[in-house]
């Protein structure tokens, strides 16, 4: 007999009041100290969150008005389910940031994310689609308008098709949104052959955002297999974005390509070839590069429902107390 | 008399529970109904990306789950099944149905749209399949062994017939699947050839047991004609001796076969609908001398309803040319007789059984029959004006006026249907739940379960829709696209067969072949060509003129089908109207046609015998 007393005894130290004040405290706390520190991950929200659905399960275990409030409960329940799934967002997001130049594919490799410590990276690293190409046009000012980027869906499991996406209707694969982003530029193509006939490599160097850099078009970067570094920067005179008429991002019709390695320097048009002692750069083209941003967060509809339900339930218990008992009588 | 036999108290609870299951599917299917109808009409319809997946889980859950769950709680009662193996039955076939539903949720699960039972390509909606089929087939076999033990009514004749069919279907079933992976002369047996005997049997099952359930309700009717009453069990033995009939063909043929498939067509076409009919005439006549002398009940005007719309749905089907609109309408009106008669039965029997009865429930049943004769007039005239089968509005990109009118009108029954078959489900479900809670009278109820259960399942399934919810979602195109190209291969796969077959002179293979192709992809001129040609192999030479000129039809310089046609008139004597065809084919093939010589001989050689005839 002495073991449901003390379970009763436990429920109801769970069920506290004075328990759901200290995992709020502590949830409040923690949001502060991961949004002032980079450092800290937001999983640490799931402690605070898992106490909080603990002290409601005991409360709904332990209160007996939940017995025969069926509107009441079912609120609770979907209270409950909220927390929890809060938590489990908080242990399995992704948030990260990749950039693809036109005609490149993504093969699941991000510049920079965050992930809750239960998140199922290798699904991303499946992801296969390609980027065709973007146009962006800009309102006098320049204003920025809607973003169009052709994406072609390559896999996993899929049959390779072409869909058009925006800056409000993202790629969806596997969960995982991508949204493409104001963060775009020029992309300088190269292709590098090594000396003493190693295998020839083509790369694109993601010049800085256009137009947040328009001045500051240049980037360092090494051939692969060396240690040279060298400076590249785009160089036009033309008026791409112009503040006073419509107009598109696109590559400048006439350019130069830049190249400093030390004191020596270069000046390429497309077709333009640099002989280095490591090897041969050939200049290609200018093409365009998009930034994406990608986001994974399976519980958002689940959320949802939780939350509707939850709306729902509550206007359905106050209905009934207010039906029963109407304020004048 | 009672709706069905009295019944102790543990088989009373587990027919209820049965019925609980049936009255969940018919609540379920509405639901996938919605999407259907709102993707069908033309002011709301979108093409949505959950329509396939939607007309799958509807059909199986309003006519499989639906209709055998009632057969298993009518078998149940009828023969006073006990508990040990009744309710492994039951769970078996509860799971089975909620693993089916579940699996519609998962983006593998690509839709398979076969004749009478569509599937789903997953594995959980293929065990789903099996735990509910081996469910009921527990519940039949369990009733047939004690059937003998109750006296000979007609309601109880009409359960044991429907017990007997299904053991029939159940032979079929697994002498489908039993069968290799290729017909003797080498066609590839696909899943819709395995199922398309079982489809077909399982179709007696429902008429044996709408005859049950009409002799039930109208028993008022069958007071005032007396010879039908002792004509009844006739009828039920002419209903289950070709039903019986599948059992020989499935042990005869293989499923892929010429012979399996016509033969099964040909028995529920001539075997399934004659008994039947012949009954609804006769109680319709029995109704109209009760309605001489008193109002008809709600039941009974519901019942004259249900006697209508299976008349109509069997005047449709006999109407049916090809694969348009007019299908459905056809097995729309006989299902809805069906499930109107099972919704009167079902109030009729609970209230029996001691369930409280809604009075608001009483009138739903005839909007739904009402609903469903406005969704089967649309669909028929829809279907006379050639509008395609299982493709949505968005699809077809039809904007006639006629076609507003027709699937507008078919929108709005369908709309009204559901409503009355949800309020229906929901009313009489609640009455049932009731009855089979454990209470005892006057005791203050716990709401915690119900809660519980309530809560989970409005996260659950409002989390499930919210997740599939169609747009934006680009891996559905790709799904989709998947879809197209399975199908796309299906269709060559089908079509090399065919003409494999044509060139072998195995006419009745090679017109399978081009009969699926057909099924796939029904706007094909040269599937058309090539099924006339093999029914000109088989000396068939009338159809092979209808496939000559529905050729021609799709495509008016579809060269060879001229040349078929002229042909095929030829077999039908009709020398004059063969030499212009085969002139037309002249006129449009090219000079170096290697049939050009022979076509110039045939027209010689029919002018010569036309100037010959006195």
């Amino acid at each position: 007999m002495q073991q449901p007393e003390q379970l009763t005894s436990l429920l109801e130290s769970l069920a506290s009041l004075k328990l759901t004040l200290v995992a709020l405290v502590l949830f409040a706390a923690l949001v502060v100290l991961i949004y002032v520190r980079d450092d800290l991950p937001s999983a640490l929200l799931a402690a605070p969150l898992g106490l909080l659905s603990a002290n409601l399960l005991a409360a709904i275990l332990g209160n007996r008005s939940f017995r025969r409030q069926a509107a009441l409960l079912v609120f609770h329940l979907a209270l409950l389910t909220l927390v929890l799934l809060l938590a489990a967002s908080r242990l399995s997001y992704l948030k990260g940031s990749l950039e693809l130049t036109e005609g490149e594919e993504f093969t699941g490799t991000l510049l920079e994310s965050d992930a809750g410590p239960f998140h199922p990276i290798d699904t991303l690293r499946a992801l296969r689609f390609g980027n065709l190409g973007f146009r962006i046009d800009y309102a006098p000012g320049p204003l920025r308008q809607g973003i169009r980027n052709q994406i072609e869906i390559r896999g996993p499991g899929a049959v390779p098709h072409r869909i058009e996406i925006t800056d409000q209707k993202p790629l969806i694969l596997s969960g995982y949104r991508f949204y493409p982003t104001g963060n775009k530029g020029f992309a300088p193509s190269f292709n590098w052959q090594p000396t003493g006939g190693g295998e020839a490599r083509i790369g694109t160097v993601h010049l800085p955002s256009y137009p947040l850099h328009e001045h500051g078009q240049a980037r360092e970067w090494t051939p692969p297999g060396t240690a040279l570094r060298i400076w590249t920067m785009l160089e036009f005179k033309e008026t791409i974005l112009a503040p006073d008429r419509w107009s598109e991002f696109r590559p400048p019709k006439e350019h130069r390509i830049v190249l400093r390695i030390g004191a020596q320097r270069w000046e390429l048009v497309p077709g333009g070839i640099v002989d280095l002692p490591e090897g041969r750069l050939e200049y290609r083209g200018l093409r365009g590069w998009m930034g994406y941003t990608v986001f994974y967060d399976w519980t958002i509809p689940w959320l949802l429902a939780a939350c509707l339900v939850a709306i729902g339930a509550l206007g359905a218990h106050f209905w009934s107390k207010f039906a029963n008992k109407p304020w004048n009588a | 008399m009672s709706a069905v036999l009295p019944a102790p108290t543990v088989t009373r609870r587990l027919a209820l529970a049965w019925f609980s299951l049936g009255l969940t599917a018919l609540g379920l299917s509405a639901m996938f109904a919605v999407i259907l109808v709102v993707a069908r009409t033309p002011f709301l319809g979108q093409g949505a990306g959950l329509f396939r997946t939607a007309l799958v889980l509807h059909v199986n859950l309003a006519v499989l789950v639906w209709f055998l769950s009632m057969a298993a709680a009518i078998w149940i009662l009828s023969g006073d099944i006990r508990g040990n193996v009744g309710w492994p039955a039951f769970w078996l076939a509860a799971l089975g149905s909620a693993a089916m539903v579940a699996s519609g949720f998962s983006q593998q699960a690509l839709p398979l749209l076969a004749n009478y039972v569509p599937l789903l390509d997953h594995e959980l909606f293929m065990a789903g399949l099996a735990s509910f089929a081996l469910g009921i087939g527990i519940a039949a076999a369990a009733g047939l062994a004690v059937w003998h033990r109750r006296p000979p009514t007609t309601l109880h004749l009409a359960a044991g017939a429907a017990m007997m069919a299904l053991a029939v279907a159940a032979v079929v079933l697994v002498t489908g699947f039993m069968a290799g992976t290729a017909t003797p002369t080498g066609v590839q047996i696909g899943i819709d050839d395995r199922l398309w005997g079982v489809g077909h049997s399982l179709q007696f099952v429902h008429v044996l047991l709408l005859m049950g359930a009409w002799t039930a309700l109208g028993e008022a009717a069958l007071e005032t004609t007396p010879r039908l009453r002792r004509l009844l069990p006739w009828l039920i033995l002419g209903t289950l001796l070709p039903a019986a009939g599948g059992a020989l063909l499935a042990m005869m043929h293989g499923p892929g076969t010429v012979e399996y498939r016509n033969g099964f067509t040909e028995l529920m076409r001539w075997g399934s609908w004659p008994a039947p009919l012949l009954f609804a005439a006769g109680l319709a006549i029995g109704l109209l001398r009760v309605g001489r002398h008193r109002r008809l009940n709600a039941d009974e005007l519901g019942l004259a309803l249900s006697l209508f719309l299976f008349a109509a749905g069997c005047l449709l089907g006999a109407n049916i040319r090809g694969e348009s609109l007019a299908v459905p309408a056809h097995y729309h009106g006989t299902v809805g007789a069906i499930t109107l008669a099972y919704m009167l039965w079902l109030r009729r029997i609970g209230v029996d059984l001691g369930v409280a009865s809604d009075a608001r429930s009483l009138r739903l049943p005839s909007i739904y029959g009402l609903g469903i004769i406005c969704l089967v007039a649309g669909l028929a005239v829809a279907g006379e004006l050639g509008v395609p089968r299982k493709a949505t509005h968005a699809d077809l990109g039809v904007d006639s006026t006629a076609y507003f009118a027709t699937m507008g009108a078919a929108g709005i029954g369908g709309f009204l249907a559901l409503v009355a078959v949800a309020g229906y489900a929901v009313l009489t479900a609640a009455g049932l739940l009731e009855a089979l809670s454990p209470r005892k009278p006057g005791a203050r109820r716990d709401l915690r379960l119900p809660a519980i259960v309530l809560a989970l399942t409005l996260v659950i399934g409002g989390g499930l829709l919210l997740d599939r919810m169609p747009g934006g979602n680009n891996e559905k195109l790709a799904t989709e696209a998947h879809v197209q190209e399975m199908k796309l291969k299906e269709i060559n796969t089908r079509f090399q067969q065919g003409l494999v077959m044509l060139h072998a002179r195995q006419y009745d293979h090679a017109l399978t072949a081009f009969h699926r192709v057909l099924q796939l992809s029904p706007a094909m001129p040269e599937a058309y060509v090539n099924a006339g040609f093999a029914l000109i192999g088989m000396k068939r030479f009338r159809e092979a003129h209808d496939f000559f000129e529905g050729a021609t039809a799709l495509r008016v310089r579809q060269v060879n089908a001229y040349y078929g046609l002229a042909i095929a008139l030829e077999g039908m004597h009709e020398l004059p109207a063969a030499i212009a065809a085969m002139e037309t084919y002249l006129h449009l093939t090219k000079a170096d046609d290697p049939y050009r010589r022979k076509a110039e001989a045939a027209i010689w050689e029919w002018r010569e015998a036309l100037r010959d005839k006195p």
